[in-house]
Formats: C-alpha cells, sequence, structure tokens
C-alpha cells in the first residue's frame, strides 16, 4: 500500500524496482484490470449495441405498419372526426400520441424484462454488485418514445388527408 | 326535395364545406365558404354547423355525452354542464349520457349533437328515413 501523497507513477517506479528480481510477476494497477476486463466486454457490448440498433429499426417499422393499418381501418372514424371540426393539425397529433404510446408500453416492459433478466444473470454468475445503469435506461426510454414520433410521421400525414366524404357518405 | 341522384347528398355537403364547389358560392350568414381555406371551412364546420348523418357516425369507443361534446372538446371550449343537461333532456338522453353508443338510439345523440352550439343544422341524406329535413 502506497503512502498518501505518494503519486502514482512514483509508486509505479518503486514496486517495479522492488520488483525487478522477479521476471516472472506483471505488476496491474487498477486502471490497467480494469482496462484488461473492458477490452473483454467491450467487443461483446458492441455487438449488442448494433443488435439494438437493428431492433429500434425494426420497432419503428412495426410501429408505423401498426399505425398505417389502423388508420386505414379507422377511414370513417377520421374523416367523422374531421367532418365534425377536427384540424388536420389535431389529426396528425392525434396519430403521434397513439405511436408515443405504444413506444412507451414497448420501452417500459422492455426495460423492465431487460433489468430483470440482467439481475437475475449477475445473480446466477455470483458477480458481487448488480448494478442498475439508470441514466443509461432513462436515456433509452427517450430514445424510444423519439423513435415513435418518428415512425408515426407518415401515417400521421396520410391519417390528415383522409377524405370526409368517403366517411359522410352513406352506405 | 328531389329524386335519388339529383345530387341531394352534393348539395348538402357543399352547404355543410365537406366539399368544395366548381362553379358559384355558397353563404352561411355572411361567410362565403368557397373562399375559406381549408382550416378556416374545418373551424367553421366545428363552431356552426350541427351534422345528422344518416349512419349516426358516433364514436363507439365514446360515450354519448362525450359524442355529444366532440366539437366542443375539439375546439378546447369549456362545456356548459347546465346546457348539456337541458339540452339531452329535451331528446330524452337525460340518464344515458354515460352510456356507449352502442347501448342507445343512435338518433337521440345524433340529434343533440347537432344543435348543441351550431347554428346550422345540415341532414347530410336530405329527407330519407327522417320526417322533417331542415337546412
Amino acid at each position: 500500500m502506497a503512502r498518501p501523497g505518494v503519486g502514482r507513477a512514483a509508486a509505479r517506479t518503486a514496486v517495479e524496482r522492488a520488483l525487478a528480481g522477479y521476471p516472472s510477476l506483471t505488476i496491474a494497477g487498477r486502471d490497467d484490470l480494469r482496462h484488461e476486463v473492458s477490452s473483454e466486454i467491450d467487443p461483446a457490448l458492441r455487438v449488442y449495441y448494433s443488435l439494438f440498433g437493428l431492433v429500434i429499426l425494426i420497432a419503428l417499422f412495426g410501429i408505423g405498419n401498426t399505425l398505417a393499418l389502423s388508420i386505414m381501418e379507422r377511414v370513417r372514424e377520421i374523416g367523422l372526426l374531421r367532418a365534425v371540426g377536427m384540424e388536420r393539425r389535431q389529426v396528425r397529433s392525434m396519430i403521434r400520441w397513439e405511436a408515443v404510446i405504444i413506444a412507451a408500453i414497448g420501452a417500459l416492459v422492455g426495460i423492465a424484462v431487460g433489468t430483470f433478466l440482467g439481475w437475475a444473470t449477475t445473480i446466477t454468475l455470483q458477480l458481487p454488485v448488480v448494478s442498475v445503469p439508470v441514466g443509461q435506461l432513462a436515456l433509452f426510454a427517450v430514445f424510444a418514445l423519439v423513435a415513435g414520433v418518428l415512425a408515426s410521421a407518415l401515417p400521421a400525414r396520410r391519417a390528415a388527408r383522409t377524405a370526409m366524404l368517403r366517411a359522410v357518405a352513406a352506405d | 326535395m328531389g329524386p335519388s341522384g339529383s345530387g341531394r347528398s352534393t348539395l348538402l355537403h357543399c352547404l355543410a364545406g365537406l366539399d368544395s364547389v366548381d362553379e358559384g358560392t355558397v353563404h352561411l350568414g355572411d361567410v362565403d365558404l368557397t373562399r375559406l381555406g381549408e382550416r378556416q371551412l374545418t373551424r367553421l364546420r366545428r363552431d356552426r354547423i350541427g351534422f345528422v348523418f344518416q349512419s349516426f357516425n358516433l364514436l363507439p369507443t365514446l360515450t354519448a355525452a362525450e359524442n355529444i361534446t366532440l366539437p366542443l372538446r375539439l375546439a378546447g371550449r369549456t362545456i356548459d354542464q347546465a346546457w348539456l343537461e337541458r339540452l339531452t333532456a329535451a331528446v330524452g338522453l337525460g340518464d344515458r349520457l354515460g352510456h356507449k353508443p352502442a347501448e342507445l338510439s343512435g338518433r337521440r345523440a345524433v340529434n343533440a349533437r347537432s344543435p348543441y352550439g351550431p347554428s346550422t343544422t345540415c341532414p347530410t341524406w336530405g329527407t330519407r328515413g327522417c320526417r322533417s329535413a331542415t337546412i
């Protein structure tokens, strides 16, 4: 243990000098260990992040598709709303909210399940610390909501253009 | 008011600001509908025209009261409860405001939606299926 006030570099030189006669020993500070472990984990994380990006892309299309279908089914309803005075802007906003709600539900369930699985893995592997990256999870949740808004752009535009007369016409 | 296919519905659609005319003008009070933009026309429908559709056209997910006050809510206005009660009592809906359209006679709710606020009631199907048509 280094005395307080002794710099890291100085401590290291001292240790190196003391162990000069033992070539089979390697010296590793906390940073070295951390670096060594991360270099093993980082490639795996990179794979996970690229999968994550792919999943977001798929979810984007999923939400967009779901909305587009539901809008096609609701031509009458949307046309009626337009007839009794819903502005185009309000139609777009309604669809956007639907997308955000879908995304929020997805994000919430995903984060809950993911956190649980992470916790379970940590327990199973008997790792000493369970760490939940709250900030990161919150960031991803915001990310999901933004993705929802993006996904709703085209369906919302389409809904806003719904022809009223098709809804109103007697059949 | 003319035989089937004579353009009754088209006329009503034009009068209600749902469709645009190729020639001529449509006036509602002092307002020339043919000169209004899309947004102004939407607001005019919302604020001044009540619709009585032939096929009810109520939103199945909203209660009777919510269907009736829909245009007001779209306009972001506060709802006068006393007004609503008087109105719904007049069409015999007073005790069923919380019901969904599937649970009540659509005609009553439709009729209630039309006179609430708007100055003009426009039955979009002309006279068929209804004893009196007012425009």
